[in-house]
């Protein structure tokens, strides 16, 4: 249990937007709804969704920047959401984030060595050891300590998440919530970050909660990887088993989405024609949440919706008919 | 239908004259799919609005080339004769659908304009055609999504939006600057499909520019590579894939996140930046980031020449050289480049 440094049980967060005359009806959006998970300390835990499914407000509730409608996330075993002063002060200093948007999360007004000089100064180290630090952590960013001085602006973006990145790493954080932070760049600037990313967390023993759309992204960097739907977990696997037997249909329809880098596989796929809407997370009924789209749908769907169980060895699925699992 | 001759696109910025397109050359044919491919900052956004006339002049400048629609230069011709050239034969989509919606109208609204500034039909009509329009790029309830402000609508239905815009005017031309780059893969291949399925139905010639050459694998016929203004690579996607006649070209499809590879294994990245325009580098311009640069890329710049029927590249390395180059470079890895 030990080795657990972050658990989210039951949680759920729920967005309630009025509307009409009198504000008389009103939606509910389940950003996230009944999700369970658990993030082990040095490893790094993927999260897969189409936009909008919740993955950035389960990583703000993570960081005690959203306030769960119900249920609790333990961090080294305590609920952050019942934390002392104390205990909110070394958690800040604990957890840390990368955003997507290099440039718009950086103070385009404070030089770079300055922004990473600032979670430094909040804890209150002294003027000498912060200007060592942050020569140490431009250095291992890969941004030379002598451009220091100068603005945002003048990095491009890949550089600019090498910025944020430094900052994130200044106090030595156990955990880093990475919320996209390749989705923004160029393919060739993309493996840059995330083999610095990985060099990292060998280095200082980091582990990372990676938010991402794209699998072969993730595929790449995670241990293992959570599929999320509206709000909810749908395939929970090592990244061995993801890849090897993924279960889930709405997981196969993400991984058949990922355009191949060769004409000639890539021509003998079928062009994705279909009409379809983003789906939305307020109109939910009793069944099982991806049977509007799902492809392989029973009647039982309709009606019944399907718990997160185990399927194999370290490898969960919400889904009453699995695919793929004697391949 | 659509030929560029040496073009010219330079920028007269503070920081100094900014060569975004230079010597560019390339033609393409009715029902066409061109890919140009190349990283942020190459010289795509300007060659493609350069191809529309919307560059912003000053500071944008011509100083050589022509760009010929069905025979005639587009860089002389008047605002007025571009104007009506846009949206009709022309049309263009952008990267960031918001930007190219009006956020106080109605999306209803502004289709109807849309199609109302081609052709002079009653308002019936044209929202008659508008619905049509929207069916045809895919959204379920055409009635409701008339009547939506674009903020209350997902990323991938404001690009369908856009697309339905640009596609008013039943353009012969249509070119897609990173049209999915800000949507996630789903509504990505989505898109893709979309934009084939209206290329099917209209013989629309597309020029779609993107970083990712995974993304034009499928659906471009010709693909040119783009670096630092110039185009360093041109041919099928086949040429492009399976007969990759130099280094840049070689590394872009090496960064593409592939599920073939383990978490185990280092991702290939192309070290250093991408491009600086105003300062590019002498000889050949991407010398300073080329695994097999020799001390004469330093100061020659290699033109564009022939690697193969229809098949074209810009570097000084023959054919055997580069690939004795790969070779000792695969040997020497797994280490990160
Ligand atoms: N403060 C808020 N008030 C109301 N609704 C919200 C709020 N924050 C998020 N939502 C809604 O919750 C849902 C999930 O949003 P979230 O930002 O977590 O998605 P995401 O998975 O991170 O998407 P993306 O990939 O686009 O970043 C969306 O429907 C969003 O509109
Ligand atoms: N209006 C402008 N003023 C100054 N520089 C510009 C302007 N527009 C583009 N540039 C510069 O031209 C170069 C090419 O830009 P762009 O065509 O947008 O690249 P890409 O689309 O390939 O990412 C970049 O160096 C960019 O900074
Ligand atoms: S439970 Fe039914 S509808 Fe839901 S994903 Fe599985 S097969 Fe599809
Ligand atoms: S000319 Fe030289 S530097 Fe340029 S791509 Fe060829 S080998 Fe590399
Ligand atoms: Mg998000
Ligand atoms: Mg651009």
């Amino acid at each position: 249990m030990s080795s657990e440094l972050v658990q989210v049980k039951d949680l759920n967060v729920t967005f309630t937007k009025k509307h009409g005359f009198l504000k008389h009806h009103s939606d509910e959006t389940k950003a996230v709804n009944n999700v369970n998970l658990s993030v082990k300390e040095g490893e790094t835990l993927g999260i897969v969704g189409e936009s909008g499914c919740g993955k950035s407000t389960l990583a703000r509730t993570l960081l005690t920047l959203q306030k769960p409608t119900s249920g609790t996330v333990l961090f080294k075993g305590k609920d952050i959401f019942q934390y002392t002063h104390a205990e909110k002060h070394k958690f800040r200093k604990d957890v840390q984030m990368i955003f997507q948007d290099p440039f718009s999360s950086l103070n385009p007004r404070m030089s770079v060595g300055e922004i990473i000089a600032a979670p430094l100064k909040a804890f209150g180290y002294p003027k000498e050891a912060i200007k060592k630090n942050v020569r140490t952590l431009m250095d291992l960013v890969g941004i030379d300590p002598k451009y220091a001085n100068r603005l945002p602006h003048e990095f491009s973006g890949g550089q600019c998440q090498r910025i944020g990145i430094a900052r994130a790493i200044a106090l030595k954080p156990k955990l880093i919530v990475c919320d996209e932070p390749v989705s923004a760049l160029d393919v060739s600037i993309q493996a840059q970050i995330i083999n610095l990313l990985k060099d990292l967390q060998k280095e200082f023993n980091l582990t990372y909660l990676f938010i991402s759309h794209d699998l072969s992204v993730v595929k790449n960097i995670a241990d293992r990887i959570a599929v999320i739907y509206l709000g909810q977990v749908k395939e929970l696997a090592s990244n061995e088993s993801f890849f090897t037997h993924p279960s889930h249909p709405y997981t196969n329809k993400l991984l058949s989405v990922i355009p191949i880098p060769d004409p000639k596989t890539a021509k003998t796929r079928t062009w994705t024609f279909v009409k379809e809407d983003q789906p939305s997370l307020i109109t939910h009924s009793s069944g099982c949440a991806f049977y509007p789209r799902c492809p392989i749908a029973q009647d039982y769907c309709k009606t019944h919706d399907p718990e997160l169980t185990q399927l194999a060895e370290h490898h969960d699925v919400s889904c009453f008919y699995p695919m793929n699992q004697e391949t | 239908m659509l030929e560029v001759n040496h073009l010219k696109a330079y920028i007269d910025s503070s920081n100094g004259l900014v060569k975004a397109v230079d010597d560019v050359s390339f033609s393409i044919k009715r029902g066409e799919t061109i890919g140009i491919v190349g990283e942020s900052g190459s010289g795509k956004s300007v060659l493609a609005q350069s191809l529309m006339q919307l560059n912003p002049s000053p500071p944008v400048f011509y100083p050589q080339g022509e760009i010929l629609f069905e025979g005639k230069d587009l860089l002389k011709k008047s605002t007025k004769e571009l104007c009506a050239l846009r949206g009709n034969e022309l049309a263009m989509i952008f990267q960031d659908p918001l930007s190219s919606l009006n956020p106080i109208f109605k999306v209803g609204r502004q289709l109807i304009e849309a199609i109302q500034s081609h052709k002079k039909i009653a308002h019936k009509q044209a929202e008659a055609q508008a619905l049509q329009l929207l069916s045809d790029v895919g959204i379920h309830q055409p009635q409701q999504c008339m009547k939506s402000y674009p903020h209350e609508l997902s990323g991938g239905m404001r690009q369908r939006i856009v697309i339905a815009m640009a596609l008013s005017g039943e353009p012969k031309l249509l070119i897609a600057d990173e049209p999915t780059t800000a949507l996630d893969v789903t509504i990505q291949a989505q898109i893709l499909g979309l934009l084939k399925q209206i290329q099917l139905k209209y013989k629309t010639a597309i020029i779609i520019i993107t970083h990712d050459l995974g993304i034009v694998a499928k659906l471009a016929d010709r693909i040119l590579v783009m670096y630092s203004g110039k185009i360093v690579e041109e041919g099928t996607a086949e040429d492009i894939f399976y007969q990759t006649a130099m280094p840049y070209t070689w590394s872009l499809l090496r960064a593409i996140p592939s599920l073939k590879l383990t978490r185990h294994d280092r991702l290939m990245s192309i070290p250093g930046q991408p491009p600086n325009l105003v300062s590019p580098p002498a000889g050949c311009n991407f010398s300073p980031r080329c695994p097999f640069a020799t001390p004469q890329c330093m100061d020659t710049e290699p033109e564009l020449t022939t690697a193969g029927d229809h098949h074209k590249k810009a570097c000084l390395l023959t054919a055997q050289a580069f690939e004795e180059s790969k070779h000792r470079f695969e040997q020497k890895q797994p280490e990160e480049v």
